[in-house]
């Protein structure tokens, strides 16, 4: 095997990781506060895409393409605020078959009306000059948007967990994770945590819509695609667990990586694979807190 | 009190049994009155880019046929239903069509998975279908069915057509890769085209088989490396809508065009070159139907016509899918008015061997495979700054089915 | 038995009547429907039966219902048209797969148990999609058989959509009255006692994982000869049976039905059938529509239709 070709096929593996790693940090962040899994997670990747390409339309390429998957990143957000507010709220308290069903639902409304506005034929989003083509690293070449997902993410990545550990709400969330009564007992106010959470992992998922399909194509219904991936993702890493989720995010981007390349046949099961050995061999994932 | 109870449950079962007979209530227009289509195709999911514009197609030729009077005076009415790609929805879709509406002619269906599985249903419910994309060989070949009918060309038949421009035009390119879609129809056509190259260079060699999973729309990125790496100077590839987008997209990132003296596929969707624009790449291609390529009258009143009910812009992307659902609708017309009965029998037989007037010429069905035989359009794209949509249409031919058509026995082998 | 419950008793007994005589009437398209019917409320049964009383949610059951399905396709094409073996194969493999898939499950406790039956549902898509020799991948196998019964001297060719509407029929009474029987004996019971409790039910001698291994694979029984149904029905077996969107939606009828009432998976599917099939064919946008419906049940009607009933006039259904 060429070293060479080796590298090429490693870094494939972290940049996909690392968009991985964005689109699942999400679905933790949601878990461990809220204690919801949303199944609709991918839908809000999806359209987070899908308002990228139509900024992308209305505003122009070029280096617009930077502030404008930022900025679809908060507008689902801000729809991420509408659902916790009006639906998410009311099945804090119910099963889990109920949250299950309620993020399920979401999932048919948002893909619906995502055919409505946009129709079935697929997209693709035009990537700024600077961004285009491939970048020579030891006489192969590798794409310089693939590099820009893994700085993207990484940054992102950072930006959470400084978030998280040295900002006042992260704390208060990290709080509310661990134990909701006494951190409202402490007067904080929780469902303004719980809102608030819920907003930024949903930006984090329409954010990482934006960037990781802007090189690929956006098609209705390829959130369910999405979704599938990031259950493995958060099982693997362990539920709640962020750093388990981009320990598990990369081990599954280099894992497909290699896989689809000397392996195809197995490619397709890979993330079920490893799912289900880790959860025969260690259930509470790699990180996850026992119980 | 108690007997209150009872009559709820008296009127909540009532209102069950009402349900049901709602259901039942046969069709209330009349059968005799106008001539009933159903169409079915994906309009929902992964691949709306291929039932949509199909279903404009059929729509526009109904519009036209009931304009100039009909069919033996009755006006047509089409049905569309979605199926979102899956077999049962569109076995589920037949069924009701046929029995909530009465019809018996049906057409649409875009994957070779969705036909296979209508034709036992065709045959029971004694109706007949034809496809407009679906393009194994199987649907006429192996899985042959006196039900089924294709109006548009065969995987074998166009791919044969490719294979010999592509070697006319490059005879010195020899070392091919392939990266299609893992399916029937993806391996049905890779097998034809690269059948007929080998035929025409015996020196045609496969240094990279890709097969990617249908509908994976993204995240090709160890494919291209794989392929790159073993240095092909050809490539082939049946991806088509979304994937096909992301394919040419990241590839061209990896700077894979760059390296290739040709890029061919025997099927690119317009919309794929009209969504990618600006980041086009060479590629010597086929569609159902091309404008440019076609000037016959019936051609022109095509393009008018749905330009005219839908837009240019939509024109430009749909008028490949559109162009089958259209030759379908006028197809039925005219074995109808050649049979000079709507019974299902005769339009049978009117339909075998018919050549109808379609935007891409004179279509033959032949009976023994009920197959369509045209002039295939084959064209070449570069990518040109000055264009807006960054691209244009350089070169066309067309190929007639007829010349690369295998004998009936061959074509039902396969 | 008080008023009430007779009623209730001679409302089934009038379900009953006229599934067995409506082929009289019905045109075959609502046939065919209520045939999908009757096999969808077989596949929620098996859900039901894991779920609500075992307490288990599974996302994997389509697995089974793809097993079922391909089990059944193959045999008739390769082996007899007779239904006794294909059947009699139906319940074998799933036994045995459920057997191994549900050892290594049960174990995990609800959550980890619903993610690890998406994964293994997922890992027999994958390989049914790629064993194209076997299973004819992404195509599926068409042309399934109906199958006839053959047995001494009876013949039928279950070909005919009557015939067939009654073998199903049939199917369907004789497991919906063992799974009756089931729940509401002293298996059930215990079921339920793990399912509130597992812990405290292990304290009186009772092993919770056997059980639930053995809820496990009768739900799976149910579930995969549901999906053999499916497959002579529909007259095809493809690999989405085993795609994840499958396993949801016994998960949505029963949900609409009523997830805690006997008779809330069969008419969660007769509902739920009834109103796709009509949404997709007057409305475009279908996944809209039922996505809206699906939420208004979640947030006001959690105990689903019969449930709701079951509540209001306080009879058990």
């Amino acid at each position: 095997m060429d070293p060479g070709i080796v590298l090429i096929d490693l870094l494939n593996g972290l940049s996909r990781g690392m968009l991985y790693f964005l689109m699942a940090s999400g679905l933790t962040l949601t878990f461990s506060v809220l204690g919801v899994i949303n199944f609709a997670h991918g839908s809000l990747i999806m359209l987070g895409a899908y308002f990228a390409w139509t900024l992308l339309q209305v505003i122009g390429g070029g280096w617009f393409f930077f502030p404008i998957i930022i900025f679809s990143g908060i507008i689902v957000g801000v729809i991420g605020i509408l659902i916790e507010i009006f639906f998410l709220r009311r099945i804090y308290e119910s099963e889990h078959l109920y949250q299950l069903l309620l993020t399920f639902a979401l999932i048919m409304i948002i893909d619906g009306l995502v055919l409505e506005i946009w129709g079935g034929m697929p997209r693709s989003m035009m990537l700024p000059g600077s961004l285009l083509g491939a970048v020579s690293i030891g006489g192969n070449f590798f794409p310089k948007y693939s590099l820009f997902i893994l700085f993207c993410s990484t940054a992102v990545a950072i930006l959470v967990w400084l978030f998280l550990y040295k900002t006042k709400f992260g704390k208060a969330s990290r709080a509310a994770a661990a134990d909701v009564e006494i951190t409202s007992a402490l007067g904080i106010n929780v469902p303004f945590v719980y809102c608030g959470m819920f907003a930024i992992g949903a930006a984090l998922a329409g954010f990482s819509g934006g960037l990781g399909l802007a090189m690929s194509s956006i098609t209705p219904g390829v959130g369910a695609h999405i979704a599938v991936t990031c259950f493995a993702v958060i099982v693997i890493g362990g539920l709640g667990s962020l750093v388990g989720t981009l320990v598990a995010a990369l081990i599954l981007g280099i894992f497909e990586a290699f896989g689809d390349h000397y392996f195809p046949q197995v490619a397709m099961a890979l993330p079920f694979i490893i799912m289900a050995v880790i959860l025969l061999a260690r259930p509470q994932g790699l990180f996850g807190r026992k119980g | 009190m108690k007997r209150n109870k009872s009559l709820y449950s008296v009127v909540a079962f009532l209102v069950f049994v009402g349900m049901v007979i709602c259901l039942s209530t046969p069709s209330q227009a009349q059968a005799e009155e106008t001539v009933k289509l159903g169409f079915i195709a994906p309009m929902t999911g992964l691949f709306a880019g291929t039932g949509e514009p199909m279903s404009k197609g059929a729509l526009l030729a109904v519009k036209m046929i009931n304009e100039e009077g009909g069919i033996l005076g009755k006006k047509v009415e089409l049905f569309l239903r979605d199926n979102e790609i899956r077999p049962a929805i569109a076995v589920r879709m037949a069924r009701e069509l046929h029995k909530e509406q009465g019809i018996s002619l049906f057409m649409g269906i875009t994957s070779s998975g969705v036909a296979l599985a209508l034709k036992p249903v065709m045959e029971e419910l004694n109706s007949l279908l034809i496809t407009c994309a679906a393009h194994s060989t199987k649907v006429t070949g192996t899985e042959f069915s006196s039900n089924v009918f294709r109006i548009t060309d065969d995987a074998r038949t166009r791919n044969y057509a490719l294979a010999k421009i592509i070697n006319e035009k490059f005879p010195q390119v020899k070392r091919w890769a392939n990266m299609s879609p893992d399916y029937a129809y993806g391996h049905s056509c890779w097998e034809n085209f690269s059948e007929k190259m080998k035929e025409l260079n015996p020196e045609f060699t496969v240094v990279a088989d890709r097969w990617p999973k249908f509908g994976a729309g993204g995240g090709y990125g160890p494919h291209i490396s794989a392929i790159m790496q073993a240095k092909p100077d050809g490539l082939y590839s049946v991806l088509y809508g979304g994937d096909m987008i992301a394919f040419i997209r990241e590839a061209k990132q990896w700077g894979l065009f760059d390296k290739l003296k040709v890029f061919t596929t025997s099927h690119m969707d317009w919309d794929i070159p009209n969504a990618v624009k600006k980041g086009m790449v060479d590629v010597w291609m086929s569609e159902h139907y091309y404008a440019g390529a076609y000037d016959l009258p019936i051609s022109k009143k095509y393009e008018e016509a749905f330009i005219k009910t839908y837009g240019k812009k939509y024109f430009l992307v749909a008028q490949g899918h559109g162009a089958p659902g259209f030759d379908a609708v006028y197809a039925y017309k005219a074995a109808i008015e050649k049979a000079k009965s709507f019974k299902v029998a005769d339009i049978r037989k009117a339909l075998e061997d018919l050549t109808i007037e379609s935007p891409l010429g004179k279509k033959w069905i032949r009976g023994g495979d009920h197959q369509a035989y045209f002039d295939m359009p084959f064209m070449h794209i570069v990518p040109d700054s000055q264009q807006e949509v960054g691209w244009k249409v350089e070169w066309y031919k067309t190929l007639n089915g007829k010349d690369y058509i295998v004998s009936v026995e061959e074509a039902l082998k396969r | 038995m008080n008023g009430k419950n007779r009623w209730v008793l001679s409302l089934t007994i009038f379900v009953i009547a006229f599934l067995l005589i409506c082929p009289a009437f019905l045109p075959s398209f609502t046939l065919y429907l209520l045939n999908e019917m009757l096999i969808y409320g077989l596949f929620c049964y098996g859900f039901y039966l894991l779920f609500s009383h075992a307490g288990y949610l599974s996302f994997g059951q389509a697995a089974y219902f793809a097993l079922g399905a391909y089990s059944v396709a193959i045999m008739y094409k390769h082996v007899t048209l007779n239904i006794w073996l294909p059947f009699l194969t139906v319940i074998a493999v799933t036994a045995i797969v459920a057997t191994v898939l549900g050892f290594l499950s049960v174990r995990l406790g609800t959550l980890y148990f619903a993610f690890i039956t998406l994964a293994f549902a997922q890992m027999i898509y994958a390989i049914v999609f790629r064993w194209t020799s076997f299973t004819g991948g992404d195509d599926g196998l068409p042309g399934v058989s109906r199958g006839m019964i053959d047995v001494y001297f009876l013949q039928i060719d279950l070909e005919s959509p009557i015939y067939f509407y009654y073998f199903t029929l049939l199917i369907f009474l004789v497991l919906v009255f063992v799974l009756r029987k089931l729940v509401m004996s002293s298996f059930g019971l215990t079921l339920r006692s793990i399912r509130d409790n597992a812990e405290r039910t292990s304290f009186i001698g009772v092993n919770p994982q056997r059980h639930l291994l053995i809820a496990f694979v009768i739900s799976a029984i149910y579930c995969a000869i549901a999906g053999a149904l499916h497959a002579s029905l529909t007259k095809m077996a493809y690999p989405e049976l085993s795609y994840w969107s499958t396993s949801a939606e016994p998960i949505i009828m029963t949900l609409i039905g009523g997830i805690y009432t006997f008779s809330g998976p069969f008419f969660g599917a007769v509902i739920y059938i009834f109103l796709k099939t009509y949404l997709m064919t007057m409305i475009g946008n279908w996944i809209l529509f039922l996505g809206v419906v699906l939420l208004i049940i979640v947030l006001f009607f959690r105990k689903g239709v019969m449930g709701f009933i079951e509540e209001k006039w306080g009879v058990r259904l």
